[in-house]
């Protein structure tokens, strides 16, 4: 069997069903796919349904201060292929929002919530976007997000 | 949710926590009709220091020791999962030899957190003479940890580009000798505990997690094994040596407590293997490899298979001597999610056991 053959039939049949969207194969056991946010809900029930991405591992966000923009990474893993998908998005750093995964993996509930508190991203749909990590009577408009990489510090 | 104290009182949520009431630094939050449970949640973030964040102002090799304060009690699967983002993003090969060495002390480290958890769960069921005697056994295995090391649990030695040192002389030996104790132990371990009746009443059929659940709530490690599912990182997504390791992965049927507590049991008895033959199959040779102080641009995700679970480090690098982001994804975190699920229906006896079958580390939860 000819190396990667299951990476790249999934980034093939990605690119099929959604021609807008990036695919590329990284390594073996690795693919990732970089969509608009328009999109990211689609491919999400796209890859759940139909390439068998069932076992969410984590969403994490990254703040490019520079270009003024978040990038919001999802890592799924497929418990039949044994492959871990990158699903990356960008959005705006002056209004991120993004469309909740909940329904679709309901797994990643606390990983939004964290990405939210920490990174300042409003996933809309979330059940309950609320602090979890942080000091309880934490206030964002006063002393931000703390993963951002503008976050100076809360001052006594 | 973080309620107000003052909400808190008013409510009919009974708080068991923050302040460690066995559970560790975390809170269990219930409501009871008698002693019947009609709902139970976590309240997780009192242990939270800001790691990924504290990551972005260090040197890559300044934040390892950083890293094993997550999971203390399972230091070197974690060390082991950023060191590999960062070499992957190097491109480095590491020494075969330390990649032996590695799986070893990996696999040291999965047993001695067992063995944390096999004392606790006895405390929480009543059987105080195994936790006096599963911590026993562990303080020998970390005397033979820092045989080699000179640390009992913070190693700081899987380094990038290798392991600090060579493994010293006359190691060997001791480690076969400690194997062939341990082997024995673990039979008594399951004469006396995990096969005694009062466990087996005390867990079975509490708290189950069906296989579908399991994977559609990201449960991880012996959680996600103990409902039956074949999912580990060291055979799906081998890393180091495990391809070259007999060993196999032990799964549960039903999904209750008391599967999650014999797959852990046998997790135990594969992780001698892996250790003796890592000991017998490794090669002569150099531990390291240099690996420039400056990287790349680059990104990478490494998955460990960490005592508690599937442990998932996302590096991105911009040029430089620093990590640009590190996202840690860790087993307790995912599992602790599970607890409301799996404590329905049950009664507040029965609450201890819930939790200690997940293997909660409040520290590895909020990092």
């Amino acid at each position: 069997m000819p190396k990667l053959e299951v990476e790249e039939s999934i980034v093939k049949e990605v690119r099929k069903v959604f021609p807008s969207v990036e695919g590329e194969v990284d390594r073996e056991k690795r693919v990732t796919f970089t969509v608009d946010p328009a999109t990211l809900r689609d491919l999400a029930l796209h890859l759940r349904d139909k390439q068998g991405f069932d076992y969410p591992l984590s969403v994490g966000g990254v703040d490019y201060l520079r270009e003024g923009k978040f990038m919001v990474v999802y890592h799924v893993s497929s418990s039949s292929k044994k492959v871990v998908a990158a699903i990356k998005t960008f959005v705006p750093r002056d209004n991120p929002r993004l469309p909740s995964l909940v329904d679709v993996w309901e797994g990643i509930n606390w990983h939004e919530r964290e990405t939210w508190e920490l990174m300042g991203i409003t996933f809309e749909g979330h059940p309950n976007l609320s602090i979890l990590l942080l000091q309880e009577d934490w206030d964002h408009e006063k002393w931000g997000y703390p993963l951002r990489k503008d976050f100076k510090g809360v001052e006594d | 949710m973080k309620e107000s104290n003052a909400a808190l009182l008013k409510s009919r949520w009974i708080s068991w926590g923050p302040v460690h009431p066995a559970s560790g630094q975390l809170r269990v939050l219930f409501d009871t009709d008698g002693e019947h449970l009609l709902g139970a949640k976590v309240d997780i973030g009192y242990v939270h220091r800001g790691i990924e964040k504290m990551a972005e102002n260090r040197f890559f090799i300044g934040v390892i020791p950083m890293l094993e304060k997550i999971c203390i009690l399972d230091a070197s699967n974690y060390d082991l999962g950023y060191v590999r983002a960062v070499e992957e993003i190097h491109g480095v090969d590491v020494p075969e030899r330390a990649r032996y060495i590695r799986v070893f002390m990996c696999e040291l480290n999965r047993i001695t957190s067992h063995l944390y958890w096999t004392a606790l769960m006895a405390a929480v069921t009543g059987f105080y003479t195994i936790l006096m005697w599963a911590i026993n056994d562990r303080e020998l295995l970390l005397d033979l940890g820092a045989e080699y090391t000179g640390q009992r649990v913070s190693y700081i030695y899987i380094i990038p580009g290798g392991v600090r040192q060579d493994l010293p002389s006359g190691f060997k030996e001791k480690a076969f000798e400690f194997l062939d104790y341990f082997e024995q132990r673990l039979k008594i371990l399951y004469d006396t505990f995990f096969t005694n009746k009062l466990f087996q009443m005390r867990t079975s059929g509490v708290g189950v997690l069906k296989k579908e659940d399991a994977l559609r709530l990201g449960a991880a490690g012996p959680t996600l094994r103990g409902s039956g599912l074949k999912i580990d990182v060291r055979k799906d997504d081998p890393y180091e040596v495990y391809e070259e390791m007999d060993f196999k992965i032990p799964t549960g049927e039903r999904g209750d407590a008391y599967d999650r507590c014999m797959v852990r049991f046998h997790e135990m008895e594969q992780s001698t293997k892996i250790m003796r033959q890592a000991l017998e199959s490794m090669p002569d040779g150099p531990v390291k490899v240099r690996v420039p102080w400056i990287a790349p641009k680059g990104e990478a995700l490494s998955r460990v298979e960490a005592a508690r679970g599937e442990a998932d480090f996302y590096l991105l690098t911009q040029r430089g001597s620093k990590p640009y982001r590190l996202k840690i994804s860790t087993p307790s975190f995912k599992n602790l999610y599970l607890f409301s699920h799996i404590s329905r229906g049950h009664l507040v006896a029965d609450l201890p056991v819930l939790l200690f079958s997940l293997d909660p580390f409040p520290l590895d939860a909020d990092r």
